[in-house]
């Protein structure tokens, strides 16, 4: 028999116990009432494509900003604006999200953006995408960053005698190798855009039917006490998600796949 | 080797303890009490609960939230002992769960209309002129009281499926706090909010609502049975006893 190491023993129970058990309570008190409650909810589906979409928008900036910082970290990484992005980046992540969602409002409100329409960019799904993206671009940025420390740089160099000027060799080089790392900066971006509402509902509007999403729907039925409506709620995020990483892992292997034979 | 292995047993000893530490602190505690408070009583209850602690020495800690919000925390069995709703229905549910020992009802509040700077300039002054164009409206969303009430008033008013159709409702901010805030740095034209409300952030009020167009609008305590029963108690006739500090800002004593 395998002995069996004390990390299994540590890992195992409390995996379950503290990761898997939470998800399965969630899954194991929909009921069917809430069901039929919540997907009879034409409010629940306009959530539903609210988030779809603010989401997706929210994660493609991420990933476009996040490949511009990693343009610093691989050619600039001694500038002052390379040290500055790469301290900001933290901060998203630390800041209770209330205030994100204030700071975006006094920031984009009609105060400032006023040019824009009545509510400058407040109050708008675009507003949704703003601070989806405020909260999820540090993730992003730091799966680029960490995936493009792993590139060979003896390559960029060979690019770069060659005669690319850095956008090229960045371009050309870079960012073919980082495509893994592009398209998994893309999921957890989304992913934590998904499970974003504070700074949503401050800053986006949380309007029924206008600018509400999954995770603004899914507070705004636990504090209202419809708690059968929220577990099915979460638990269809829950899917949502499960979805994501299933085709994170199904494109995982695809790549691998076709690397080896390669 | 062996260090990695001390240095991992030590993590795992130092979570043990931490875990005991910290479940300890929540059962065995007797100078601590848990108040869940409605956000928009932070203010002056943080008076109170500063002038408590220095009179007897107990710590009370408060957690203020959306009343409905802490009404789903206590509902779930989160410990609390004694919790200010802003929302009397909501300590009604508790009762019909079996969850409270002792309630009350503690103050009355009204629905007003606060306006804005720019509110101001657009010539609002009364509710039916939120149906101009291009007015910008915060009303709470229904997870606070404050915006079950201020959906009532719009409603009786006849001026609520209007306001939708034409998308001047332009935010549902979770606490009436939020709504506050949005009307004090001008972000909107006008917002609902509890005449106190109005009063903490020197808000603009244009209109006062009745109990005829918002219903009745009780603030209540519970003592939540199960938990620090007699320290509840005294606590919340310290705060009775002090309710000059509440009624300066607006509220009204209910008997």
């Amino acid at each position: 028999m395998r002995k069996v190491s004390a990390w299994e023993v540590l890992f195992v129970p409390l995996f379950f116990l503290l990761i898997v058990y939470p998800i399965l309570a969630i899954l194991g008190n929909v009921t069917i009432e809430g069901m039929v409650k919540t997907f009879g909810d034409p409010i629940f589906w306009d959530a539903v494509k609210n988030t779809l979409i603010t989401a997706f928008f929210a994660a493609l900036l991420g990933v476009l900003l996040a490949l511009g910082f990693g343009y610093f970290y691989i050619f600039h990484p001694g500038t002052v604006m390379y040290k500055i992005a790469d301290f900001m980046n933290d901060l998203p992540i630390a800041l209770p999200h209330t205030v994100a969602g204030l700071a975006l409002l006094l920031a984009f409100g009609r105060n400032m953006f006023g040019f824009v329409g009545p509510t400058g960019l407040a109050f708008t799904l675009v507003a949704v995408v703003l601070a989806m993206f405020f909260v999820s671009y540090p993730l992003a940025a730091r799966t680029i960053a960490s995936a493009a420390e792993e590139i060979d740089r003896e390559q960029i160099n060979v690019a770069r005698t060659l005669g690319d000027t850095p956008p090229k060799a960045y371009r050309r080089v870079v960012i073919p190798v980082l495509g893994e790392a592009i398209f998994s900066g893309f999921v957890l971006s989304f992913s934590r855009s998904l499970s974003e509402f504070a700074a949503v509902i401050m800053f986006g509007g949380n309007v029924p039917g206008m600018t509400q999403v999954l995770a603004s729907y899914v507070f705004t039925k636990v504090e209202e006490g419809e708690v059968s409506m929220a577990v099915t709620a979460s638990a269809f995020c829950i899917m949502l998600s499960l979805m994501l990483v299933l085709i994170l892992r199904m494109r995982g292997r695809l790549h691998a796949r076709s690397a080896q034979s390669v | 080797m062996m260090k990695n292995h001390r240095l991992i047993g030590i993590m795992g000893l130092v979570l043990i303890i931490g875990f005991l530490l910290l479940t300890a602190g929540c059962t065995s505690e007797q100078k601590s009490l848990n108040v869940y408070v409605a956000a928009g009583l932070k203010k002056p209850m943080d008076v109170v609960i500063a002038k408590y602690s220095n009179a007897t020495g107990i710590t009370v800690i408060p957690n203020y939230g959306p009343s409905g919000g802490l009404y789903t925390q206590i509902s779930q069995g989160q410990p609390c002992d004694l919790y200010y709703s802003a929302d009397y229905n909501l300590i009604g549910k508790l009762q019909a769960e079996g969850k409270v020992a002792e309630a009350e009802k503690f103050m009355k509040e009204y629905v007003v209309m606060t306006v804005s700077k720019t509110g101001q300039g657009k010539g609002i002054t009364k509710a039916a002129d939120l149906t101009n164009e291009n007015i910008v409206v915060a009303v709470a969303d229904p997870s606070a009281p404050v915006g079950v009430y201020s959906e009532n008033v719009l409603k009786n008013l006849g001026l609520w499926d209007q306001l939708n159709a034409m998308g001047n409702i332009k935010t549902r901010p979770s606490t009436v706090n939020q709504v506050a805030l949005m009307v004090q740095s001008d972000e909107v034209d006008a917002g609902f909010t509890y005449s106190s409300t109005a009063v903490l952030y020197n808000l603009d009020t244009v209109e006062k609502y009745g109990y005829d167009l918002s219903e009745e609008i009780v603030f209540g305590d519970a003592i939540i049975k199960g938990g620090n029963e007699a320290g509840a108690k005294g606590f919340r006739d310290f705060v009775r006893q002090n309710s000059n500090e509440f009624t300066k800002y607006g509220w009204e004593l209910y008997a």
